[in-house]
This record gives structure tokens, C-alpha cells and sequence, in this order.
């Protein structure tokens, strides 16, 4: 697994987007907890400011009760997340997403799985004609998303809503596939270890928290591109 | 990175547009519906073809802050409602910007649109009285062009079904030789003037004892207005409905010839009727026994009702 060192890492950074452009994800480690997350995210690549949302965020295990129903934690509380793209809903969602162990819980991994290989094969026919929506609207405008566009891959069961019967049967499809699969399980054990995500391709979930794992802490940061080494 | 597109981006009117197509293409064309829902989705079309230039394009010049707005930006102007300029000014602008969209094409766009203003803003169901042989094909050929325009294609707007049906009716719309229909129609008028009129009322007489609705669709003849046959082919899926006496199937006809017995006039290939203004879309209705057609074995339900068999 690489080890990224700091600012002199150049060769590192270059094996972590190598591993990512042919994955779709990349898990590796930091040398020392004292690099902050926001740190490990520049050494990568531009970290995004999304207009709400604390540019690190701590994700904290959160019983049903005790979360908002416009998060995961809100839906399925400790139990596990479905694959899906984070901000699916939005008409561009970020590209990647960094993930950072802040508080190690051996018991629950992170899902990953390759999208693409869900909706290869699909025709592009059935891919352009279905049609989903965010299942609220944004900032009081609902607009139209396909799963594929502009080199995005999305989805997402919770936050997006199928529109026609297109969407509605694609829909089904893909819920079977991914019932079907079998995603690779990585676990965040220490603080020096993380993962970038391919938000873009790969669906990305957890697995259930077991109540003495309630004080895993991942840290999250979205990141628009990757620098160009 | 953004939360939602443009409301004035092509990819939101195309997607919309789709969603318009999707309503038109689940109702049968001979129904009103079809013809309103075919301009919304035309409008769609015209906005989203005029955006993938720029959505500054659409917006209403008259006021600066709409093309502030076209151009993503949120004018400070209190109480603004963005406006887009109207779709006759859209479509002179699209003229410009596509050369394959003609004025031929133009003209068509603004009357299609005009129907609609008629069909909402007025008492007359205006697109009842428009059959669909007089705009689907020009219809087709307009949606086409903006289609491509946009890099996309028939298919991703009304699905594979409908591309192809649309395929064929612009290659039946552009079909020049499908014209001559119309000389051939006017000899058999001038050999029927030369019968006598004893003759013509035998000959109608035969015409409609053997034009029975069994065989196929029963319509005025373009040369004699004797009672002739439309015989066509199955468009789509049949729609099934069940009522108290059984099965009711409705499936769309497209025409694909016609007979006429009385003065034998014959007109084969969807382009030569569509060229003799015969190219309408029938309704084919058969009713079937429920038992019949769910293939209901009777005797099987009351065997199935008995106890074991046995030998005793």
C-alpha cells in the first residue's frame, strides 16, 4: 500500500491516481496521524467548497432517532448504507471523495463497487431515454438526471427517484445487480489510513455498526479534480 | 460541481422534452392528445436546440437581466422572474444557427405551434380535427434535425418503436416518386365520369357488399367515393381492456394499401397513400370471448375441484 510522506510524495501521488483511474478507488496511508485530512486532500488534488457543508466533515455512526431524515444516518441508522454516489442528486455531483480514518472501528468496512460494470450492459438507448429525479427538489428547482452523462456514472436508491417507466424498469434492474454482487470490503483501521473515491464510476457504501463500534469517525473531504502529475 | 442544471441548459429542455415525448407516444394518434403533447415536446425541442448554442440565446432581449440570468447569473433586480424570448423569435434564431433546419421547416414549427396556442387558449379541440398524416411526417423530419443538432438521436426522444416509425414516415414524406399517386387517382376519376350511371351504382353496390370491415378499414374512395378498402400494419403495442362482455384489443393501423372494387383503383406503399392524403393511422378493434383469449379450460377448474383420483 503507498505512503504518502508530504509535499515531496510526487512519485506516491502518481502511483495513488494510477490506482484510481484504473479502479475507480485507492486505499493508502498517511506517515504520520499529524497530517490533517485537509492536508492529505491538497497533496491530491483541488478540495472543494460545497456551499453548506463543512469542508471536512466528521461522519459519526447515528442511531435512527437521533439523525435528520435527510441524511443516510436518518434512514438507516446503524445499519448498513447502500452502494451509492455521494450527491447523486445533484446535476454534477463531486468527482472524488476522500475518506480519512479519524476513529478506527475494525468491525465496519467501507463497500465499494464499480458501477460500470452494474450498467454495461444496458443499452445506451435505455441509459439516455431514463429519466430520475433528486426525490426533493434543490433550491426549489427539480431538474431531470440521467444515470450517464458527461462521463458520470450515478446512483443512488434513496435520493433519486425514477421519472418514467424507463427509469422505473433500469431501476429494478440495477437494484437486482447489485444484490447480486459482491463489492470489495476495506476496513479504515488505524488513523493514518484512507481512501480517495472515483465518485464518478464508484458506488460506495457501509457496512452495519455493531453498538461498541458506535465511535468510528471517518473524516470526508470532496475533492473537483485530481492534480495533474 | 453543481447542485442543479441551468433551468435554460439544453440538457434540461432535451430531458424535459423527452418527458413530454413519453406522454405523447402513450397515446394513440388518432387521439387529440398525441397532437397537443407532439407541439409541447416540439417546443422543448426548438428551446433546447436554440440553448446548445448558448442559453443566453433564449433569453427575452427586451430586458437585460434575462440575459444576465441566461448567463448564469442571478440579476439583483427585486421581485425578477427570468422571461425567454417567445418560440416565433425562437425559431427565426434557430434558423440561424442550424443550416439544416430550413424555413420549410420554420413555417412548419410556427403553424404546429399556433394549433397548440389554438388548443389551449381557445373552446376548439383543434388537434381532434388535424389528422396525424398531415403533420407527423413533417413533424418527424423538424424533430429529427434538432435532434442530431443536439447529439442525440429519434431513438433517445421517443424510444426504438416510435424512432422507427418516425424513420419510415420521413422516408415516406420525402418519397418524390410517391406523387405520381396522384395522376393514377385522377385516371380512374375520368374512366368512372365515362360510366354510365347504372353502371356506377352496380359497380358501388358490389364495392360495399364486398369491402366487409373483416378484411380491413372501409373508406371513401380518393377517385370514385365508393366504399374501399385500407388494409395496413399493426403500429406498436395492441392495448387490452376487459369489459363485462370480454376482451376489447385496440391496435393502431398504419396503411400499407388500399382497393378500391367499384372502380379498381389500387394504391400500394405507405408513401403513395400518405402522398394521396390517405396516410392516417386507423383503429383495428376485435373483441374476444374472456374465456377464449385467457385460455380458460372450464372442465380442468371442475376436475381440479373433485377429490383425489381413485380407483376404488
Amino acid at each position: 500500500m503507498t505512503t504518502l510522506y508530504g509535499k515531496d510524495s510526487a512519485c506516491e501521488i502518481k502511483k495513488i491516481h494510477k490506482e484510481l483511474t484504473s479502479t475507480g478507488y485507492c486505499k493508502f496511508n498517511v506517515s504520520s496521524e499529524k497530517i490533517s485530512t485537509l492536508e492529505i486532500s491538497e497533496l491530491l488534488g483541488n478540495t472543494a467548497e460545497l456551499y453548506g457543508v463543512p469542508t471536512v466533515q466528521k461522519l459519526c455512526p447515528k442511531n435512527l432517532n437521533n439523525a435528520k431524515p435527510n441524511t443516510y444516518s436518518g434512514n438507516y441508522g446503524l445499519n448498513a448504507f447502500p452502494l451509492h454516489t455521494d450527491m447523486a442528486h445533484w446535476s454534477s455531483p463531486p468527482h472524488y471523495l476522500l475518506l480519512r480514518c479519524a476513529g478506527p472501528a475494525t468491525n465496519v468496512k467501507t463497500l465499494l463497487l464499480d458501477l460500470e460494470h452494474i450498467i454495461n450492459t444496458e443499452s445506451k438507448i435505455t441509459l439516455n431515454r431514463a429519466l430520475f429525479r433528486p426525490r426533493r427538489s434543490l433550491d426549489n428547482k427539480t431538474c431531470l438526471l440521467r444515470l450517464t452523462e458527461n462521463n458520470i456514472l450515478r446512483w443512488d436508491e434513496l435520493f433519486l427517484s425514477p421519472v418514467n417507466q424507463t427509469a422505473k424498469d433500469l431501476s429494478n434492474r440495477i437494484l437486482e445487480k447489485i444484490k447480486l454482487s459482491t463489492p470489495i470490503t476495506i476496513g479504515l483501521t488505524k488513523k493514518t489510513e484512507c481512501i480517495i473515491i472515483d465518485n464518478w464510476r464508484a458506488l460506495h457504501g457501509r457496512t452495519p455498526v455493531v453498538e461498541k463500534f458506535e465511535s468510528r469517525i471517518i473524516d470526508r473531504v470532496y475533492l473537483s479534480s485530481l492534480w495533474d502529475i | 460541481m453543481s447542485k442543479t442544471n441551468h433551468e435554460w441548459s439544453k440538457e434540461a429542455l432535451f430531458r424535459k422534452a423527452q418527458l413530454y415525448a413519453d406522454t405523447m407516444i402513450e397515446h394513440e394518434d388518432t387521439a387529440w392528445q398525441f397532437g397537443l403533447w407532439s407541439a409541447f415536446t416540439l417546443e422543448l425541442l426548438i428551446r433546447s436546440g436554440v440553448s446548445a448554442t448558448s442559453p443566453v440565446l433564449l433569453a427575452d432581449a427586451k430586458d437585460w437581466s434575462n440575459i444576465l440570468y441566461g448567463l448564469g447569473i442571478t440579476p439583483n433586480k427585486p421581485k425578477f422572474v427570468p422571461k425567454s424570448a417567445s418560440t416565433s423569435e425562437l425559431i427565426v434564431r434557430l434558423e440561424e444557427i442550424i443550416p439544416a433546419f430550413t424555413r420549410e421547416h420554420a413555417n412548419f414549427c410556427a403553424s404546429h405551434l399556433a394549433k397548440r396556442n389554438s388548443e389551449v387558449h381557445g373552446g376548439n379541440l383543434e388537434f381532434e380535427c388535424y389528422p396525424s398524416s398531415l403533420w407527423a411526417p413533417m413533424f418527424f423530419s423538424v424533430c429529427d434535425i434538432l435532434v442530431v443538432s443536439l447529439g442525440e438521436s429519434l431513438e433517445h426522444l421517443f424510444g426504438q418503436t416510435v424512432a422507427d416509425r418516425a424513420r419510415e414516415d420521413i422516408a415516406a414524406f420525402n418519397d418524390v416518386n410517391a406523387k405520381s399517386v396522384r395522376v393514377a387517382i385522377e385516371a380512374h376519376k375520368t374512366v368512372w365520369r365515362e360510366k354510365t350511371g347504372a353502371e356506377q351504382e352496380l359497380a358501388r353496390k358490389q364495392a360495399e357488399t364486398a369491402s366487409l370491415r373483416h378484411y380491413g378499414h372501409r373508406i371513401e374512395c380518393p377517385a370514385c367515393a365508393s366504399i374501399a378498402l385500407l388494409q395496413g400494419k399493426a403500429a406498436g403495442e395492441a392495448k387490452k381492456t376487459v369489459d363485462s362482455d370480454g376482451v376489447v384489443e385496440r391496435q393502431v393501423m398504419k396503411p400499407e394499401s388500399l382497393h378500391c372494387i367499384a372502380c379498381e383503383l389500387k394504391i400500394i406503399g405507405y408513401s403513395k397513400l400518405l402522398a394521396a392524403g390517405l396516410g392516417d393511422t386507423y383503429i383495428s378493434t376485435s373483441r374476444y370471448d374472456a374465456m377464449d383469449y385467457f385460455e380458460i379450460d372450464l372442465d380442468e377448474h371442475v376436475r381440479n375441484m373433485m377429490d383425489d383420483d381413485n380407483n376404488e
